[in-house]
C-alpha cells in the first residue's frame, strides 16, 4: 500500500514505485504503451474483475472486441486486478434506437464473434427483458449473479469463534491480525466493472439520458473502464463532473493511441452502399449479415420518430 | 499502357475471377459462372499489386484491397479480377524485418479466407532486393502469359465474346507512398514515371497525409494523375505493423487486429518477442 503524506508527495511516491501516474488535476492516467513496474501481488490478493459491455452491438465489430482486449491488458497490467471474464450484453429492442434490428440477430452475431474467444461471452438477460433496462440494473444483475454463484462468500473465519469463552477485544484483534499473515485472504467475489468507449462516458452529459443517481452508483459501486483516444478530453470531462471526480479512483482511462474507428454506423452505411466490410467485423458475423440480408435502407428507418427509451422514461419521471 | 491486340474478355473473366458485381444492385455477389451484366463486360480488368514488408500482415493491409476494389468498381470503369501481396526481399534490410519465409507464410494464412487475393513469393525469393517497378513488370508479364490464346467466335460459349482491353496491373498502396516519391534518391525518376504511366496506382488515404498535395507538388504525378486513383477509407484506421510489433513485444493482445491464424503462427514461431531476431 502506498501512503500519502501530503498532496505534494503523492506525485513523487507514485512515480517512484511505478504505480499509476497522476496528472495535474489529480486524475489517474495510464498509458498503454508505457511499460510500468508492476507490484508483484499474489494472485489470491488481486481483485478479480468481470468486464461488462452494454450497447447496441448493431452489429458487433472488431473494435468492440478490441475494447475487451485493451481493458484486460490494462487491468492485469496494474498488478492489482485479474480479469477473469468479459460479458457482452446487447440492449433489448425496447431501447428503440434508430436502425436497431432485432435483438435475436444481434445476440447471434455477438455469439459468432466471440466463438473463438476464451474469456469473452454473450449474456442475453438484458436483451430478453420486455422493457428497457437501465445500465445500473444490468450491472447489479451481473454482480448479484456472481455473488450467488460464489461458493465461499465473505465470512468471519470460524477459527476465531471460541464458544463459551469471552475474549478481550484486543486479544481477538491481535489474533485476527496474525491469522491474516499466516493464511491467504478469503477470495472475494469478483467485481463487475462497466467497459466502454469515450462516447458512453461523454453521454453522461446528455440531458435525461442517464439518471444522476445511476451515474453515481455506477462509478461508486462498480467502476468504469473507458477506452479512449482523446484521453485529455475524457480527463477533462471527469474533472468537470463532481460525481465522476469523487469516484475518479474507480474510473480507469485507457489511452488507445491508434485510431481504430470501426463504428457500427459505418458498417451499416457500407453495407447499404454495397461496400465491403471484410476485416472490420469477424468473418462469421459478415457471413451471417449477408445470409440474412440484415441491414438495408429499410432497417435503418426503424424507430424513426420514436423517442429513445431512457429519454422517454427519465423525462416522464421528471415530469411526474 | 501495354496494348497487345484484342483478347476475348469473357474467357479471361471466367478464368481469373469467380466474382460478379453489379453497382446498381448495391450488393456484392459471389457466384461462379453467373451471367455477367452487359455493363461489366466492357470494363477494364484490373489486378491490384501490393508491395511492402508485411511485417506482419494486418487487417489494415487486407482492408486496402477491399476498399480499393470497391472504389474501382464504383467508378464504373474497372473490374478488379485479382489481388497480389508481394512481401519484400530480406535484403531490403529494414529494421526488425523477420525472415521472408515467415512473412510469406503469415500472408498466406491471412488470405486463406479470401477468394481473390493471393500472396506471391517471387520478389522475396530473388537473390537481391529489387525496385518496385521490376516487380510490377514481372507480374504484368506473368499476367499476360496466363491469358488464353485468342479463339474464334464459335466455341459453344454461352456469352457473346467481346474484344476488350488487356488486364491492367496497378500498384496498390497507402497514400503515404506518394510522399516518399519526394524523398531524394529513394526512387528513380524514370521508375516513378513508368509506374504512373505504364501501370497506374491506387492510393488509399491515411490520416495525416494529403495525397492531392503530393500530386500537385510533382510534375510527373500531375501529368499522370488520371492514372492515380485516390481512395478515401471512411473507417479511419491507424493500425500499422509497427504498432503490432510493439504490442507483441510488450506482451499485449493483438487479437482482432490481424487474423487469428496469423497470431497463432507468430506465437508458435516466437516472432516479434522483442529479442533480437
Amino acid at each position: 500500500m502506498v501512503k500519502f503524506r501530503n498532496a505534494g508527495d503523492k506525485e513523487k511516491i507514485s512515480q517512484a514505485s511505478g504505480e499509476e501516474k497522476y496528472n495535474e488535476q489529480g486524475v489517474r492516467v495510464f498509458h498503454l504503451d508505457q511499460q510500468l513496474q508492476v507490484l508483484t501481488m499474489e494472485n489470491s490478493e488481486k481483485t478479480e474483475v468481470v468486464l461488462l459491455a452494454c450497447g447496441s452491438f448493431n452489429p458487433i465489430t472488431n473494435m468492440h472486441l478490441r475494447l475487451f482486449e485493451l481493458a484486460k491488458d490494462y487491468m492485469n497490467g496494474t498488478g492489482k486486478y485479474r480479469v477473469i471474464k468479459g460479458v457482452i450484453s446487447p440492449v433489448g429492442d425496447a431501447y428503440k434506437k434508430k436502425g436497431l434490428i432485432s435483438a435475436h440477430h444481434r445476440v447471434i452475431m455477438a455469439e459468432l464473434a466471440t466463438k473463438n474467444s476464451e474469456w469473452v461471452e454473450v449474456d442475453t438477460w438484458e436483451s430478453l427483458q420486455k422493457d428497457w433496462v437501465e445500465t445500473l440494473k444490468v450491472l447489479r444483475h451481473h454482480q448479484e449473479k456472481l455473488e450467488a454463484s460464489s461458493c465461499d462468500p465473505q465470512q468471519d473465519s470460524p477459527r476465531l469463534e471460541r464458544p463459551g469463552r469471552k475474549r478481550k477485544w484486543a486479544e481477538q484483534r491481535q489474533d485476527f491480525g496474525q491469522k491474516e499473515l499466516l493464511e491467504p485472504k478469503t477470495k472475494d467475489v469478483p467485481k463487475v466493472k462497466l467497459l466502454c468507449g469515450a462516447d458512453l462516458l461523454e453521454s453522461f452529459g446528455v440531458p435525461n439520458l442517464w439518471k444522476r443517481e445511476d451515474i453515481t452508483r455506477i462509478v461508486g459501486d462498480y467502476g468504469l473502464i473507458c477506452i479512449t483516444r482523446a484521453g485529455n478530453d475524457a480527463e477533462k470531462f471527469i474533472y468537470e463532473s463532481d460525481a465522476l471526480w469523487k469516484h475518479r479512483n474507480n474510473i480507469h482511462l485507457v489511452n488507445e493511441w491508434i485510431t481504430n474507428d470501426i463504428s457500427s454506423t459505418k458498417i451499416r452505411r457500407a453495407l447499404r452502399r454495397g461496400q465491403s466490410i471484410r476485416y472490420l467485423v469477424p468473418d462469421l458475423v459478415r457471413e451471417y449479415i449477408e445470409k440474412h440480408d440484415l441491414y438495408s435502407p429499410e432497417s435503418e428507418e426503424r424507430n424513426v420518430g420514436v423517442v429513445l427509451a431512457p429519454l422517454q422514461k427519465n423525462t416522464a419521471e421528471a415530469n411526474s | 499502357m501495354y496494348t497487345l491486340g484484342t483478347l476475348i474478355y469473357t474467357a479471361v473473366w471466367c478464368q481469373l475471377s469467380n466474382m460478379s458485381y453489379c453497382p446498381h444492385e448495391g450488393r456484392v455477389a459471389t457466384a461462379v459462372g453467373v451471367e455477367v451484366p452487359d455493363k461489366m463486360k466492357s470494363r477494364i480488368p484490373v489486378v491490384l499489386l501490393a508491395c511492402g514488408s508485411f511485417n506482419p500482415i494486418t487487417n489494415m493491409h487486407l482492408r486496402l484491397f477491399e476498399v480499393a476494389r470497391d472504389h474501382l468498381h464504383q467508378t464504373g470503369m474497372y473490374k478488379v479480377i485479382g489481388g497480389i501481396i508481394s512481401p519484400v526481399n530480406d535484403n531490403y534490410r529494414k529494421k526488425d524485418l523477420v525472415a521472408a519465409h515467415h512473412r510469406v507464410a503469415m500472408a498466406r494464412l491471412a488470405l486463406q479466407t479470401s477468394d481473390w487475393i493471393r500472396v506471391d513469393p517471387w520478389e522475396s525469393e530473388q537473390a537481391q532486393w529489387m525496385e518496385t517497378v521490376k516487380v510490377l513488370r514481372h507480374h504484368h508479364s506473368e499476367l499476360l502469359r496466363s491469358l488464353p490464346q485468342t479463339e474464334g467466335p464459335d466455341h459453344g460459349r454461352a456469352h457473346s465474346l467481346a474484344p476488350t482491353a488487356v488486364p491492367e496491373l496497378k500498384l496498390l498502396c497507402g497514400a503515404d507512398i506518394l510522399k516518399t516519391f519526394q524523398t531524394p534518391n529513394l526512387w528513380k525518376e524514370a521508375h516513378i514515371q513508368e509506374i504512373v504511366e505504364k501501370f497506374g496506382m491506387v492510393c488509399v488515404s491515411r490520416t495525416g497525409h494529403n495525397p492531392k498535395e503530393y500530386i500537385s507538388g510533382s510534375a510527373i504525378l500531375q501529368r499522370y494523375q488520371h492514372n492515380i486513383h485516390l481512395v478515401r477509407e471512411p473507417v479511419q484506421n491507424e493500425l500499422s505493423s509497427t504498432y503490432i510489433r510493439r504490442a507483441l513485444s510488450q506482451g499485449q493482445s493483438v487479437k482482432y487486429l490481424l487474423p487469428d491464424a496469423v497470431i497463432t503462427y507468430i506465437k508458435e514461431h516466437n516472432l516479434y518477442t522483442g529479442d533480437s531476431s
